[in-house]
């Protein structure tokens, strides 16, 4: 082409302005047909990560994610703004992983070394060491709503308040939950003896 | 009264700030010295610390595709829970050949049969909002992997090649195209160039690693991207230079 002089261009360039998460739902709601895709693919990995901690299989975790999307986009016209969109979307995939669990009553991964296994000599020490489980198959035995709120606010480092606004519960709600996950985790991690009745 | 020592859960309780603050107090005081107590709250401690260590996961590319294309088949839903056609619809300014909404490409592939004609008033599709937002994602992504200057083009339009993201971001809705303004003369220049004729999504003048070109931003025909051609001022159905030409998105 040859050194040509600077072409003419506009002297103003348009700011490069973040499309908003509520800008990206507002255009569903008016028809397009890419905006939640994209609003997909911003939190997916959030999304994902709530989902694996929370179920533990991974393609369980797919398809309750997806689940939950569909009726995200389906339900998107009753989305009032009264949370952050992230918040909205957490609590379905939440509620799709709630659903999932009780409608498979899925067991834990890993069943606990029973007493009357344990070596003998010193109990107390062998059942610490033969109790102590990988964290993800820890958080597979708490009950679902300790489990929920354990993967929020302590694995993906939600605020209890933030916790709070997915569960649609009050915050003493979630720090009662979590009290409860964590001392069964700490026992189930071998940070803590079990007490004996 | 000398304070019992707490159990666990109770401790459990006082670490999580379930307690209210006179009863958090009661609690403290009888923990305080306490070593069964401390190893309570030590073992609280290493699970949090446990739990937040835990890795942070990425979503694996081909699940996210599954669930935008699951999305995408859903689109002949009506998300703005109503059946009559809405009033927005993209303002294309239609002398300059920026998209017709009713013509647009979808950003998606959406396997569905032709939506009914009297659904199809509000399925207007706002490819230069979701194009914008492909390239903004994009170019936040360079400047994380710390891969490019992502700063928008100079004023006199010089492009860097690793900045042209960003100049597609800063380009889309815009249409500074020149000749090409004309849609005939641009489905020609894209044919001369072997591009598939697209919607034209923005546009500018740029200089191109001290070429000067047009930068056009089309549709790439795949979920979640878009294509940046920069072509020659002259490209036309008679002949087209392609000085760069990149697929962006994920």
């Amino acid at each position: 082409m040859g050194r040509n002089p600077v072409a003419t261009t506009s002297a103003h360039y348009p700011p490069l302005v973040p499309v908003t998460d509520d800008q990206l739902l507002a255009a569903h709601r008016g028809g397009d047909a890419e905006a939640f895709g994209e609003l997909v693919r911003r939190h997916a990995d959030v999304l994902w990560s709530v989902a694996v901690r929370v179920l533990g299989r991974p393609e369980d975790a797919a398809d309750a994610v997806q689940e939950a999307l569909l009726s995200a986009h389906r339900g998107a016209a009753t989305f009032r703004g009264e949370a952050a969109v992230r918040t909205w979307l957490q609590r379905i995939v939440v509620n799709a992983c709630l659903d999932r669990l009780r409608r498979e009553r899925v067991r834990p991964v890993v069943v606990p070394w029973p007493r009357s296994d344990v070596p003998s000599g010193r109990p107390d020490t062998a059942t610490e060491l033969a109790t102590r489980l990988a964290v993800q198959e820890a958080l597979a035995e708490l009950p679902a709503d300790q489990r929920v709120a354990v993967v929020l606010v302590d694995v993906q480092g939600c605020s209890v308040a933030e916790a709070a606004a997915i569960l649609e519960v009050p915050a003493g709600t979630v720090k009662s939950r979590c009290a409860r996950g964590r001392a069964r985790l700490a026992v189930l991690l071998g940070h803590l003896r079990e007490e004996g009745p | 009264m000398t304070p019992h020592r707490p159990d666990a859960d109770l401790l459990a309780d006082l670490d999580a700030g379930v307690l209210d603050a006179a009863r958090a107090r009661e609690v403290r005081a009888a923990a305080e010295g306490d070593a069964a107590a401390a190893a309570v709250l030590d073992a609280l401690a290493a699970t949090r610390a446990e739990l937040g260590a835990l890795p942070a996961l990425t979503a694996p590319p081909e699940v996210v595709a599954r669930w935008s294309a699951g999305a995408a088949g859903n689109a002949g839903g009506d998300p703005a829970g109503h059946t009559a056609g809405v009033g927005t619809g993209v303002d294309t300014g239609a002398d300059t050949g920026v998209v017709d909404p009713d013509d647009a490409e979808c950003l998606f592939t959406v396997s569905e049969p032709a939506p009914p004609l009297a659904r199809t008033r509000h399925r207007r599709m706002r490819p230069t909002l979701a194009a914008a937002a492909v390239l903004a994602a994009v170019v936040a992504g360079s400047a994380l992997a710390g891969r490019a200057s992502v700063a928008p083009p100079a004023e006199d339009g010089r492009v860097a090649a690793v900045d042209l993201a960003a100049a597609g971001a800063a380009a889309v809705g815009t249409t500074d195209v020149g000749e090409l303004a004309d849609p005939a003369r641009r489905s020609g220049c894209l044919r001369a160039a072997g591009i598939p004729d697209a919607p034209l999504l923005g546009g500018r003048r740029v200089v191109l690693e001290d070429r000067p070109g047009i930068l056009l931003v089309l549709p790439a025909g795949a979920a979640g991207s878009v294509r940046l051609v920069v072509v020659a001022p002259g490209c036309g159905p008679e002949g087209a230079g392609v000085l760069a030409d990149t697929t962006v998105g994920r």
